[in-house]
């Protein structure tokens, strides 16, 4: 190097560092790109058999969801390898292992279709694959099955709109309920029946999402409601969702106690103290069972919703109420 | 003649015998029921009632009412000199005072609009000592209700709070040292540390500032015209920009903590918080930068964690058909995957490119073989290793230290962490956390706790006696992990032990119910135990439902208790419970103890419920009223608690039902509220307490249809009129006048002793917690 260039070298150094120019520090290893399928397989097999009804769907680590982040991997994979991959060695291993992904996170056309395509091959696979595409080919007709006011809509097709006699929906949603009961029986003891309970779950919070929104429109809605939301809270105590459950009914109990609070002001003769108090208490009460389990999320949600909720009691007369 | 006579005087003869011998007889038939016994009927007859005519003080009134509610102040003005007027005469005349004057001059404050002005009436009435003392306590109630007034004993309460806390400092500092001297310039320095470190921790704007600043606000709305007004919103602007200081300082020193423990986004959203109430701020933007550029770096490290590596050299996916078959045995739920594992890693050897995803896949084989042990000890052995080495370590990690895949390492852990705490604490006290934050540089924190670290190491001693003597607090973290490895693997390897464990926590803890819970959930704790178990937790259970004011939970616990543990003790109690229970059982329980009709005559006489004199006047010859009192059970039923013939008030009562009419229930109602009412307006002690099903029965009896008793048992309220004394006995516990207390105080740690004066921090208003 000629003494120009070094001089070139030194103020350049010298201008980066009077300019405070930081340099990338290095990056965590921990976070290096996913280096070969098998490494993905290897991390998804861990969490197929996983109870995802009892328990929370496990993490990797970043933080993603396992199911959604091996599909990712699994996709870039076959984009980034594709030509190494050409020769359809791995095909069926590739197309299994995203149809588990897939599966888990509810895509059970795309699920189905890829168990189809890991059965073209004949191998050890095949069997499973061809049982899995069965499997997902019917939780993806039952879960279309009843109206869902939150189900995400297909491009090109209109929104399904409710219906509109409370029987009929009833209906639909127990024929849901009985294809998965089948879809349960069906699935013995492999991670299917997990996913089977967890529509069952899904089926029946719909079915109670569905009377809450429309507790308005018929004279008995808000007790429907009520009856439904504690119908889901009795059916999954096992779920990984029943302090969710539980919240949701607080959260109407809730509701219900500021409609009371709006539609019979505690000044009007209108109101009555024990009807008041019986909304109340079923509320807190709920929050408080929520606020005391320990180790959970929602322990810090109920505790926060109750200290709102008895906010709003402070509104009534305090001869009348007091929280 | 003597024969008519004898006859006249033989029939008076025989007419007087007739007459003793009924006498007799009579006296015979009253001796039979005891001399002079009460009458069974606690009830006088309500008295007969002409209608009060009303007298030239009444008109009066009505005249004046007439007018304020016409809302015509003048006229009132004028009609209340008139009623002060006839009252004069009235008076003159021999009547008693009416006491409608005072009532009236309070009518006529209350049409007058303006705020300040009607204070100043009411203040003029209070001094006037007309009213009487329901009224001036109402008058006091009203004059303390002035925003400014209110604003200014906040602001003076904010400052005697700072006051107080630093002449407290000292006066402690100067107390201790009574004993020991020699150690009052070291305690004097630590006060004068302490009340310059809470001035600096100190909001810009304490609580009490910020309620006046409410008051404030307030009164500006409603008073635009006044002549302070002006100065108020000077002052207004003044504490509202302190204020927003101090949410910028909060959110700054909040944000700087959240980026010092590495939670970059959560110091990102408080740094752009601060920014919101001081957008020029440079420490704000500065921090704000730094979290938005750790949060930008930890995104984009992640993101491509998702992406895949570029192909090696060597191929790796290029075809190994070892790899293909460990792939597809791990997907294969009949997969044969420790023989694919081995075989990979025998062709690859231990350094091979392979070598990590086959040993963590063996790891995987042994945890569905039911070797737990084997499982968590190879993924340890990889988490360990180099992960930019070996790409599974860092699944191996995430594995081993998740605690919901691993919750028995984590159990470990916490428990080892809690023994950790525990020791720190014995021997750093409350420096165990290192120096306390104080929103200074670090090493001056530590600098700070200095002069206190001598007295720290002193304390070893005792806080080790408290350690062994008071216990430690109850583990609650290594149980949430325990019950947490219980639901995934109530057959695991650990769970015997652990289901032991929990039992004996909560069992300390004192959550017998739950502890049997867990031990009847698996077979490892033995028939004696669980049985003792099942003891105590019912027996908690019969506790809890006792204790359930409900009649409806309780008797459901009480029939749950019964059905479920009926081979137990409590079992049986509890059904003997609920079956005697069912057998009282009313639609309500409404109670006026003896206590409440002693002090409060009114509701006890003809005006209201009307018992018999008698039964009040401590005479049991005559019948007495029992402690328990009546009961208002439902409808119109009352129950009467009479002390028992020849007992005692301690004895159990002798209890008589009568149904009342109508209108004596509907008198008793209104007049136990108006009275209960006035005593708390009177005496904030002897507050009445809210109870809605109480109010509802109310309603209903003073509506004049509680004929027919709801007999749900939610609708039924127990509640309890009762009397001063019975509440607080013979002399209630007042509050010292004194604007300080005497404090002796002892000190374990470093064996000090020492009085000093205390001066009384202000109290909080109940609306305090809105300013937080």
């Amino acid at each position: 190097m000629t003494r120009r260039r070094l001089l070139v070298a030194a103020i350049t150094m010298a201008t980066g560092v009077a300019c405070g120019v930081r340099t990338p520090g290095p990056t965590d290893p921990r976070y290096q790109p996913t280096a070969n399928v098998l490494e993905v397989v290897a991390t998804l097999r861990r969490h197929v058999p996983d109870d995802t009804y009892r328990f929370e769907p496990a993490r990797d680590f970043t933080g993603r969801n396992v199911y959604r982040a091996s599909l990712i991997r699994l996709e870039n994979l076959e984009r980034v390898h594709a030509d190494a991959l050409r020769a359809g060695h791995l095909d069926d291993v590739l197309a299994f292992a995203k149809a588990r992904a897939l599966e888990r996170i509810r895509a059970y056309d795309l699920a189905a279709e890829n168990y189809r395509r890991a059965a073209r091959r004949d191998g050890e696979l095949q069997s499973e694959a061809l049982r899995s595409a069965a499997l997902c080919d019917a939780f993806d007709e039952a879960v279309a099955i009843g109206f869902e006011a939150d189900r995400p809509f297909v491009d090109g097709q209109p929104p399904v709109p409710p219906p509109a006699d409370p029987d009929a929906a009833i209906a639909a949603f127990d024929r849901r309920i009985a294809l998965l009961e089948a879809l349960e029986q069906e699935a013995g003891e492999s991670h299917h029946a997990f996913l089977a309970r967890e529509e069952l779950e899904r089926a029946d919070r719909a079915r109670a999402r569905y009377f809450v929104a429309i507790r308005k429109l018929t004279p008995d809605g808000d007790v429907r409601a009520v009856a439904e939301l504690q119908r889901l809270a009795a059916r999954h105590k096992d779920s990984k969702n029943a302090n969710r459950h539980l919240l949701e009914l607080a959260d109407l109990y809730a509701a219900l106690t500021a409609e009371y609070v709006e539609s019979r002001p505690p000044e009007s003769l209108w109101f009555e103290p024990p009807v008041f108090q019986d909304l109340v208490d079923a509320a807190s009460r709920l929050y408080e069972v929520v606020a005391n389990q320990d180790g959970t999320p929602e322990k810090l949600e109920a505790a926060r919703r109750l200290e709102a909720f008895l906010a709003l009691t402070l509104r009534v007369d305090r001869d009348r109420f007091s929280p | 003649m003597p024969e008519p006579l004898r006859t006249h005087r033989g029939v008076a003869a025989e007419w007087r015998t007739l007459l003793l011998a009924s006498l007799l007889l009579v006296g015979i038939a009253a001796c039979s029921r005891g001399p002079s016994g009460p009458s069974r009927d606690p009830l006088q007859s309500l008295p007969m009632r002409a209608t009060p005519v009303p007298d030239e003080p009444d008109h009066a009134a009505r005249d004046l009412a007439t007018a304020a509610l016409a809302g015509d102040p003048a006229d009132a003005r004028a009609q209340q000199k008139q009623l002060e007027a006839v009252e004069r005469l009235h008076q003159m005349s021999g009547a008693p005072p009416s006491g409608l004057p005072a009532y009236g001059q309070h009518l006529v404050d209350a049409t007058i609009d303006d705020a300040i002005e009607r204070r100043r009436a009411s203040a003029e009435l209070r001094r006037s000592g007309d009213a009487p003392p329901a009224l001036r306590r109402k008058l006091e109630l009203e004059i303390a209700d002035d925003p400014l007034a209110l604003a200014e004993a906040r602001i003076s309460e904010s400052r005697r709070a700072r006051v107080a806390r630093a002449v407290n400092a000292f006066s402690q500092a100067l107390g201790r040292s009574l004993a020991l001297v020699a150690l009052a310039p070291v305690r004097l320095a630590q006060a004068a540390i302490g009340v310059a470190v809470a001035e600096h921790v100190d909001d810009p704007i304490s609580v009490q500032e910020r309620q006046a600043l409410a008051h404030w606000k307030q009164y500006v709305e409603t008073n635009p015209g006044s002549p302070e007004t002006p100065k108020l919103l000077a002052r207004i602007e003044k504490m509202q920009r302190q204020w927003f200081h101090m949410k910028r300082e909060r959110s700054v020193r909040s944000a700087r903590r959240a980026l010092e423990n590495g939670q970059d986004e959560l110091a990102l959203v408080l740094a752009s918080k601060a920014l919101l109430y001081a957008p020029e701020d440079r420490e704000a933007s500065k921090l704000r930068n730094e979290a938005e550029s750790r949060v930008f770096a930890r995104r984009a490290a992640r993101a491509r964690s998702l992406e895949a590596a570029p192909p090696a050299p060597g191929d790796p996916d290029g075809g190994d058909p070892l790899v293909a078959a460990l792939a597809r045995a791990l997907l294969d739920p009949e997969g044969d995957i420790p023989g694919a594992a081995r075989a990979l890693l025998e062709a690859g050897g231990p350094k091979g490119p392979y070598a990590d995803e086959a040993r963590f896949a063996e790891a995987l084989a042994a945890g569905e073989r039911g070797d737990e042990s084997q499982m968590w000890q190879q993924l340890e052995r990889l988490a360990r290793e180099d992960v930019a080495e070996r790409n599974m370590a860092r699944h191996a990690n995430q594995l081993v230290a998740s605690p919901d895949t691993n919750p028995y390492a984590a159990f470990q852990s916490s428990r080892v962490e809690r023994v950790e705490k525990q020791a720190g604490f014995i021997l750093l006290g409350p420096l165990a956390g290192g120096a306390r934050d104080r929103d200074l540089p670090r090493a001056l924190e530590w600098l700070l706790e200095g002069p206190a670290l001598v007295g720290t190491l002193g304390g070893i001693p005792s806080r080790l006696v408290q350690s062994v003597t008071v216990g430690a607090t109850p583990a609650r973290t290594p149980a949430v992990y325990a019950q947490r490895y219980l639901e995934r693997h109530p057959d695991g390897e650990h769970a015997a032990d652990l289901r032991r464990w929990l039992v004996d926590y909560y069992a300390d803890a004192g959550n017998a119910m739950r502890a049997f819970s867990v031990a009847r959930s698996g077979e490892s704790v033995d028939e004696e135990r669980r049985a003792e178990l099942e003891r105590d937790a019912t027996r908690q259970m019969l506790e809890s439902a006792r204790r359930q004011p409900r009649r409806d939970l309780r008797l459901a616990m009480l029939g749950q208790i019964a059905e479920q543990h009926a081979d137990t003790d409590a079992g049986r109690e509890a059904a003997t419970l609920a079956h005697a229970e069912f057998e009282a059982a009313t639609a309500q329980s409404i109670r006026i103890s003896r206590g409440f009709f002693l002090e409060n005559p009114v509701v006890a006489g003809p005006a209201g419920v009307g018992l018999r004199p008698e039964l009040l006047d401590d005479d049991p010859r005559n019948g007495e009223l029992h402690p328990d009192g009546v009961r208002l059970i439902g409808g119109r039923l009352l129950e009467f608690a009479l002390v028992a013939p020849g007992g005692r008030d301690s004895d159990p009562p002798e209890t008589l039902v009568r149904e009342i009419s109508e209108e004596r229930l509907s008198r008793l109602v209104a007049l136990l509220e108006e009275t209960a009412t006035r005593n708390a307006l009177i005496d904030p002690d002897n507050d009445l307490a809210p109870d809605a099903r109480r109010d509802h029965f109310f309603e209903r009896a003073k509506l004049g249809v509680a004929e027919t008793p709801d007999m749900r048992a939610s609708a039924s309220s127990a509640y309890a009129f009762v009397g001063m004394r019975e509440k607080y006995g013979m002399v209630r516990s007042r509050e010292s006048i004194l604007p300080f207390e005497l404090v002796v105080q002892g000190s374990f740690p470093d064996l000090g002793f020492g009085a000093f004066p205390r001066l009384r921090m202000p109290k909080t208003t109940p609306d305090a917690i809105l300013f937080k």
